[in-house]
């Protein structure tokens, strides 16, 4: 074989190795197979299809997400009572999502938390963690300001978070309960404290054991009684920022860590509600506050 | 050729007494197993004919053998909240079958007892001659109680599926998501 023909051989042959993966970081190539955008895609599913569909968008017809947003949780995870999962908005979009929700199929409480969504939340960047009873898709479910439905999803392998013990003594777990913190990370220079319209990137951590009525105390083996957040709003000074509806499936210790765009407000309040009817509420400063 | 003789005696003990505990296996108890369901089986049961994967994959292909899974369901807490939304545990199992999630324990209540006699009922017609596969999972008594249950009845072809789903999905056969079996 004669060396131009070699080259011309091997040229080809990197190009159809490099193509796929280029597209790959281009994320929203959707004329990729599924298994190649990413390791984990999200499977057939008996329980979506028997009941899950018509109990979280009823007859709404549900469109693919994937140039919407992006879904994020590990093929396998470490811990099964905190799988993290992360949700981005593809910033070109130009859509507002107002409400999102998180599923969950094969959780004896599947819908791990609805969320709804102020416009100061810009493109959405969310960031949570829940609980896997047993190996499932996470799916998001987002509905766009026009009322159409996008959804995204991705498989998990993890199990035995439902029941999973639980991580403190459950009497010092309810003594510390309600408290919280907020950590504001530094916006990237150049364009931090220019509030209003700035983007802000915060975590806000919340005490709460979420119990799910599944555990049992270490040694007794008696159960523990179900408690867990089931309201949440998160207000921008007086505007509303979100709100969010909660089941167990949410990790105890509830942290989200979200993106938010600047109004100006100099204060973030939170008002967190539990299954008891426990109320705790909070206040944050804000340091890009004017 | 030092080492052989050095080894020998050693290795034989070795050898020789892993025979002996796997030769023992487990007992059957005279009635049910009352505890500890997630735990080594026998290796068969009176009145049933044990079979492995193959088998099990063979007769569900035929079309015309009753899968009975015994694996329990996550009892809803009670501390729940009454609106909350629950839909127990997601039991992955061998398309076709029925679930009967409380027949597998040591003792029945009449609950338990009813679903038993519902469920095969419902399967069989009547009929004691209908062949049916018992399953939970790898080492689990459920199965065992449960095939052994219907023997008692006077089922004259009861299958045990010894490794049940843990070997059903390990060669990743279909499985479904079952329904609870609810007697009309």
């Amino acid at each position: 074989m004669s060396a131009p023909t070699t080259r011309t051989l091997l040229c080809a042959l990197s190009l159809a190795v490099a193509l796929p993966f280029a597209a790959m970081a281009g994320g929203s190539s959707s004329f990729l197979p599924d298994y190649m955008k990413t390791p984990n895609p999200m499977r057939q599913s008996d329980s979506w299809t028997d009941f899950l569909r018509e109990e979280t968008v009823g007859a709404a017809l549900v469109l693919d997400g994937e140039d919407l947003m992006a879904l994020d949780a590990p093929v396998q995870a470490f811990d099964a009572a905190t799988v993290p999962f992360t949700l981005r908005q593809r910033d070109d979009t130009g859509m507002r999502i107002t409400n999102l929700k998180i599923v969950v199929d094969e959780n004896p409480m599947p819908l791990a938390a609805e969320f709804v969504f102020g416009k100061a939340m810009g493109a959405v960047t969310f960031e949570s963690r829940v609980r896997y009873d047993v190996f499932s898709n996470i799916r998001a479910v987002a509905t766009l300001e026009d009322g159409r439905t996008f959804m995204v999803g991705r498989f998990v392998e993890a199990a035995g978070g439902c029941s999973a013990a639980v991580s403190r003594d459950p009497v010092a777990a309810l003594a510390t309960m309600g408290q919280m913190r907020l950590k504001q990370f530094d916006t990237s220079a150049g364009q931090s404290n220019e509030a209003p319209g700035a983007t802000r990137d915060v975590q806000l951590m919340i005490r709460h054991p979420n119990f799910t009525g599944l555990q049992v105390r270490s040694g007794t083996l008696d159960a523990i009684d179900a408690r867990y957040i089931d309201f949440i709003e998160v207000k921008l000074g007086d505007e509303m920022l979100f709100t969010m509806l909660g089941g167990f499936s949410i990790s105890e210790n509830p942290s989200f860590r979200f993106s938010y765009i600047d109004n100006g407000a100099a204060e973030m309040s939170v008002r967190v509600v539990d299954t008891e009817g426990s109320e705790f509420t909070e206040t944050f400063a804000l340091r890009s506050g004017t | 050729m030092k080492w052989v003789v050095k080894w020998a005696m050693p290795l034989a003990l070795c050898l020789g007494l892993t025979g002996a505990a796997l030769a023992q296996g487990v007992q059957s108890p005279q009635g049910y197993r009352q505890s500890d369901y997630d735990a080594p089986v026998p290796d068969d049961l009176a009145g049933a004919i044990t079979i492995g994967d193959d088998a099990a994959y063979a007769l569900w292909r035929s079309g015309r053998v009753v899968f009975i899974d015994v694996m329990p369901n996550l009892a809803r807490p009670k501390s729940l909240p009454e609106d909350a939304v629950w839909h127990g545990r997601s039991r992955q199992s061998v398309p076709g079958a029925i679930w009967l999630p409380d027949v597998g324990f040591g003792t029945l209540d009449a609950a338990a007892l009813a679903q038993l006699d519902a469920g095969l009922m419902a399967v069989t017609g009547g009929d004691r001659a209908v062949p049916m596969v018992f399953l939970c999972r790898a080492n689990c008594w459920m199965s065992w109680n449960a095939a052994k249950r219907a023997v008692t009845r006077g089922y004259t072809h009861v299958f045990w599926y010894r490794d049940g789903s843990t070997g059903w999905t390990f060669w990743d056969w279909p499985t479904t998501r079952l329904k609870v079996f609810q007697s009309q």
